[in-house]
């Protein structure tokens, strides 16, 4: 009987074309801390086809406050593989990949999917990312998730067309991101000492579905169709429940260099303008898959 | 700029220091420069905006973030001259000063 299917419901919100457009999805997950595990629950709930997980980190106690997932027996575990089986449990037909490695030494396999979702709280991973996704020209969307301490913001990017992921980072941002990180490898003591920041479950799923929710828009897009918040920054503050939707202005001298170029390229205005017109017209994402 | 084609007042809202700033800036005048400027001001009212934003995001280096508010909402880079944003600035047109998350 149809109303009594696992998927009724999903295929009644978005119909049968844009749920087999989901369905057929592949969705590299970068992280699987507190927004990770959201982000891959609620997708693997929407029905996405294919998840690839990306995290080295194991499981820890003081996780267990936001992470859907993990449980104390997990403790010890990689996170990538403690999420694999509780996502298999929760949604059955769903593909899940998992890759136990910082994203810097993820195999290329990894990289070839229809949205990134970046739910990192690295900034070098963050870096990482943007440049493999400046580099491989193919135009792949990326949802990056992060809270502050009041507050979750989601951006939506194609690097290279519009802003991309650190085009609002300072020269001297990026070097203390950089040197960060060079001191980190080479003292265990620093990553020892690294700042435990204040977390809350209520937060971390805010930031979760929206993430997920830009991903969902990106993956059930009718060819052509353009994500409305593509090139945009949704931030929503639960002091006073602040709602901004806020345009990411382009760089044209971004810390990252390809992007400089890319812009350079695309001869674009350079400050606010109209992403959705540099969109090909023939895909079903940014992709054009 | 529409107070004048090179200078434009405009306001800042800058939460650590509990205050609006009304800034006179001119074309050329870059977006760091203005929060490299607010963030001086605070330290000398003895206000720390990077304390405040350390706090506010987890992470003891910091992407402070001028934001136009309204109807041009937009997060701007450092390196853009606010004579080079479109839609131009209007005078008295609001800003805020935040931070940008970190935290996955």
């Amino acid at each position: 009987m149809l109303s009594d299917d696992r998927r009724d419901r999903t295929r009644r919100f978005f119909g049968r074309r844009a749920l087999a457009r989901i369905e057929r999805a592949h969705v590299l997950v970068v992280g699987v801390g507190a927004i990770g595990n959201e982000v891959a629950k609620n997708l693997a709930l929407v029905g996405v086809g294919r998840l690839t997980l990306v995290d080295a980190d194991t499981v820890e106690l003081s996780n267990l406050n936001r992470c859907i997932f993990f449980r104390e027996g997990d403790v010890g575990r990689r996170k990538v593989h403690v999420a694999r089986r509780a996502l298999r449990a929760a949604a059955p037909a769903i593909e899940v990949a998992a890759c136990a490695r910082p994203i810097q030494e993820a195999p290329d396999a990894v990289w070839d999917a229809d949205v990134v979702a970046l739910c990192v709280d690295d900034e070098l991973a963050r870096y990482y990312v943007n440049a493999r996704l400046l580099g491989d020209g193919r135009r792949t969307p990326v949802v990056n998730g992060a809270m502050g301490r009041t507050w979750g913001e989601v951006s939506v990017l194609v690097p290279g067309l519009t802003a991309c992921l650190v085009c609002l980072w300072s020269d001297d941002y990026a070097r203390a991101v950089l040197s960060e990180e060079v001191r980190r490898k080479c003292d265990a003591f620093f990553q020892e000492t690294r700042e435990k920041f204040p977390a809350i479950s209520v937060l971390t799923s805010l930031v979760g579905a929206l993430s997920s929710t830009e991903i969902v828009k990106l993956l059930a897009a009718e060819p052509g169709e353009l994500p409305p918040a593509l090139g945009q920054r949704i931030r929503y503050d639960v002091r006073r429940h602040d709602l901004a939707v806020q345009q990411l202005v382009p760089n044209p001298q971004c810390v990252d260099a390809l992007c400089r170029k890319r812009r350079a390229a695309s001869r674009v205005p350079r400050t606010q303008e109209s992403q959705h017109e540099r969109f090909p017209q023939s895909g079903r994402n940014p992709r054009g898959r | 700029m529409s107070d004048s084609p090179n200078q434009a007042e405009i306001l800042v809202d800058v939460e650590p220091a509990n205050k609006t700033f009304r800034i006179r800036v001119e074309r050329g005048t870059t977006v760091a420069d203005l929060v490299n400027a607010i963030v001086e001001r605070c330290e000398a009212d003895g206000v720390s905006v990077r304390r405040w934003a350390r706090d506010r995001v987890g992470r003891e280096n910091v992407s402070l973030v001028l934001m136009r508010k309204g109807q041009s909402s937009a997060a701007l880079p450092p390196t853009v001259e606010l004579g080079q944003l479109d839609p131009v600035v209007e005078p008295d047109e609001r800003f805020t000063l935040d931070a940008t998350a970190v935290v996955g």
